[in-house]
């Protein structure tokens, strides 16, 4: 929103509120009637800091980890449960995530290995690489390193394919701040800042509302306006059940309440911090993968139990993988590729075959002596992919 | 006008009595007022406390005690301590150069005894030398431990701090290369806490690497302050630097030119901040009319420059936390080691709903505590010593937007912005002012600075 638009769309604001007089002498407000849909989402779950996929599910038996990451990899040995992928028997799943266990079986979560960007395109950056995943543009389509260009979801918001009736901002971000990966030109997610932080807007909210004339086009109206809507929603049942408190947990439970009550969402946004595990990363792990496997199972057997798996397609991400090496402070580093997992119905995960893990390692350049996971798949493809043939938006 | 952007960008706006005073000196010219501000510059104090004085009664005050039970890893004190001081600096240059600091390399705080020296650094430093922060911060536990580099050693060290130092801190992403960010490593290893209590860090010798490393294509036994040193000493780093300071003070888009004269003034200071502030506060390109009024302001801003120009003061602990929270910044609180979003991300989402009504949503509630969640605002002396002149906004009904907005365009903010709409001079009644007062705060214009 530029200074001009956006002093122009506000002071609407301010002369509406200033017409009415005092903000106190306000009464009831009338939430936006927003249509309803019962098709395709999709959830997107970030894991922020760069996960170590190595550490969630591992080979039983590979001499370079062994060699590499000795106590990590011991770790994993001793207490990982047997599990298989791509029907081969021989892989290890970190024991606290052992909730994922039922789905993994059932091949309603399933696992994209090594996923990532071709060498050359990499970036050791957190901040370059989460927008490299929010913008998924292929390299000639990219603005150069350090200029924000939109999200991938955010260009399909301006879509007709996109939208719910007229309803175009159908996807929302769980967090105060709308991120990268919903930003469009002109239409960008809503960001939903939780019941707390919308209690203390809200009663400022409704008497904004109730004194402004509706304005199309209007951002300031519609932030409001938006915010507002979401906040009946949510506040009108209990907290869907069964979720974990955790920040994810109750991401998810906010979400899920939103697909039960069939609101215009197609996209819903969440994330979980705390992946960048530079130390100590086994005690890290004990403390975050219960959490993060209990929420996933929960989310997992809401939708199942309300018949809503197979209209929905839940993918996480990380904006990196780590080094195959541990460090002295039994951390590991920014590495290359990692997992991406894939949750829904089996309509929805038939596209992701089970692709077996290749095990491949490459050098950053011809002088270097560090091994690095090669990337199998590029994450633009999966995300094209799911653009193409699961929201059906071209 | 000139001196009223200075003020703005270097502080926090101008105080109350500088703006109830048109024929104060400062107003006189933008230049005389940069060196005014540059010679009154207070010497370093440590922040003193806040706590009990401003505390609303002796109720919230138990119940501040008794949150310190529950959290005893809060620092709310801290930070709180920080916004009363700054809002009450005559000449705030330095706290908001600190606060620029804060922007630039974010902490999340552990706890009130880690974070109390933590800021003290920021604000020994804010002006000072570049190589003096680092040194200070690098033996700083919550700093380190932040960055994972508390217990690094030589074998195979933690890289975290390593590749953060270069990329965000100095020379920019992409200015060097993953074997630099695994040599650098080297460098920084061997940093330990021998006591909890002590908040200074040591080396310990087992744990450094003493051999030869390769850094940014020089070959040599560096220690950490001899690497630190190395990298500063890089034209990049001042550049890089030059730039976030730029778009911290005067625009999201400096341009080359403007980068450039920065980078060299501050490279040839030996990166004394205070030289880089001065020359930036001098040349032309900085009273573009393009650049005044056109800066979306932080949180910390929106804050800051409120209590700063009206002489209005939030009450009590709690406020200010819950102020930080609703706003989407908290000090020592940063989403992530890269630090808070600037320009118009601030007006995304929901965060622009907390903009607009939250500082009219203090003042509507002033006198009388929020029962909900324990937010409680007091003015003192309320309205009788604010004047409405310092928001000088032409709330005329009258008001021809477009033709502003041209006039604007062309050529910067025109006086009519400035002055006082004549029927607010006859305002007396507090109902009155404090409506009209809660109408400017949560007009667009007061969203920049």
């Amino acid at each position: 929103m530029d200074r001009r638009k956006f002093i122009k769309t506000g002071l609407a604001v301010g002369a509406a509120t200033y017409a009415a007089g005092s903000l106190l002498e306000s009464c009831g407000n009338s939430a936006a009637v927003a249509p309803k849909y019962q098709g395709k989402r999709l959830v997107l779950i970030s894991l922020d800091g760069g996960h170590d996929g190595l550490h969630a599910i591992a080979p039983k038996q590979n001499d370079l980890l062994a060699k590499l990451r000795p106590q990590i990899y011991a770790d994993t040995q001793k207490q990982g449960i047997s599990m298989s992928l791509a029907g081969k028997s021989d892989f290890l799943l970190h024991r606290n995530l052992k909730s994922l266990m039922p789905s993994l079986e059932t091949g309603e979560f399933r696992v994209i290995p090594n996923a990532g960007l071709p060498l050359n395109e990499w970036n050791g950056s957190h901040f370059v690489s989460q927008d490299f995943w929010a913008m998924a543009e292929y390299e000639g389509n990219r603005n150069p390193t350090g200029v924000k260009g939109t999200g991938w979801v955010g260009r399909l918001l301006e879509k007709d394919g996109m939208q719910v009736s007229k309803f175009q901002r159908t996807a929302i971000a769980m967090g105060t701040l709308t991120p990268l990966v919903l930003q469009g030109q002109r239409v960008s997610g809503i960001a939903w800042p939780g019941l707390e932080a919308a209690e203390t807007m809200k009663s400022q909210v409704e008497s904004w509302l109730s004194n402004m004339t509706p304005i199309e086009n209007n951002a300031v109206y519609q932030e409001m306006a938006d915010l507002s809507m979401v906040y009946q929603w949510l506040n009108q049942t209990s907290p869907a059940p069964g979720f974990p408190a955790s920040g994810l947990g109750l991401q998810l439970s906010h979400a899920a309440t939103l697909i039960q009550q069939d609101q215009p969402f197609r996209v819903i946004k969440c994330s979980e911090g705390g992946f960048d595990t530079h130390s100590g990363q086994l005690k890290a792990h004990d403390g975050s993968y219960p959490k993060l496997s209990e929420s996933l199972a929960a989310f997992h057997k809401f939708l199942k139990t309300n018949n809503l798996l197979e209209q929905t397609l839940v993918v996480i991400y990380s904006e990196f993988g780590r080094t195959i090496y541990e460090n002295s402070a039994l951390g590991t580093e920014h590495g290359t590729a990692g997992p991406m997992y894939v949750m829904g119905g089996g309509k929805a995960l038939s596209k992701f075959t089970n692709t077996p893990f290749v095990f491949e390692t490459e050098k950053l350049t011809g002088t270097d002596t560090t091994d690095y996971l090669k990337h199998q798949i590029d994450f633009r493809d999966v995300f094209r992919d799911i653009q193409l043939n699961w929201l059906g938006v071209s | 006008m000139q001196t009223q952007h200075l003020l703005n960008r270097l502080c926090f706006g101008g105080r109350i009595q500088d703006l109830s005073n048109p024929e104060a000196a400062i107003w006189r010219d933008p230049h005389a007022a940069v060196k005014q501000l540059f010679a009154e510059i207070p010497e370093y104090q440590p922040l003193k406390s806040y706590s009990k004085e401003f505390m609303l009664d002796a109720s919230e005050f138990a119940r501040v005690e008794e949150n310190r039970k529950v959290y005893p890893n809060s620092f709310d004190e801290i930070t709180h301590n920080w916004l009363r001081h700054t809002a009450d600096s005559p000449n705030p240059i330095v706290e908001k150069a600190a606060l620029f600091w804060m922007h630039f390399i974010p902490v999340i705080g552990e706890s009130e005894l880690r974070v109390k020296p933590l800021l003290e650094i920021y604000r020994k430093n804010a002006l000072g030398k570049l190589e003096s922060l680092f040194f200070d911060l690098f033996l700083n536990p919550n700093f380190m431990n932040f960055l994972t580099a508390v217990n690094s050693s030589k074998d195979s060290p933690n890289q975290n701090l390593a590749r953060e130092f270069m990329e965000l801190f100095t020379l920019g992403v992409n200015n060097y290369t993953e074997n630099d960010v695994r040599e650098l490593a080297r460098c920084f290893a061997g940093f330990v806490q021998p006591d909890e209590k002590i908040q200074t860090l040591t080396l310990n010798a087992e744990n450094q690497d003493f051999g030869e490393k390769t850094l940014l294509g020089q070959r040599k036994a560096y220690d950490y302050k001899e690497a630190i040193q190395w990298i500063i000493a890089q034209p990049r780093t001042s550049k890089f630097i030059a730039k976030r300071v730029l778009r911290f003070y005067l625009t999201t888009e400096p341009t080359e030119q403007m980068i450039h004269d920065c980078a060299v003034v501050y490279q040839d200071s030996g990166h004394e901040f205070s030289a880089l502030l001065e020359f930036m506060c001098k040349q032309a390109w900085f009273y573009t009319p393009k650049y005044m009024g056109n800066k979306v302001k932080t949180p910390m801003e929106l804050l800051l420059q409120f209590q700063h120009q009206t002489g209005l003061r939030t009450y009590g602990l709690m406020c200010h936390w819950h102020m930080q929270r609703w706003l989407g910044q908290q000090l020592f609180n940063p989403p992530s080691v890269g630090g808070w979003p600037d320009g118009n991300q601030w007006l995304n989402g929901s965060v622009l709903v907390s903009r607009l009504t939250l500082l009219s949503d203090l003042l509507h509630i002033s006198n009388r505590t929020l029962p909900k969640n324990g937010i409680a605002y007091k003015t003192h002396s309320w309205l009788s010593n604010f004047s409405l002149r310092l928001f000088r906004w032409n709330m005329d009904a009258k008001f021809n937007e477009d033709e502003y907005l041209d006039t604007l365009e062309k050529n910067g903010i025109p006086e009519a912005y400035w002055m006082m709409g004549s029927r607010f001079e006859t305002l007396q009644e507090n109902e009155k002012s404090s409506l009209r007062l809660r109408e400017i705060l949560q007009h667009p214009y007061y969203q920049y600075c």
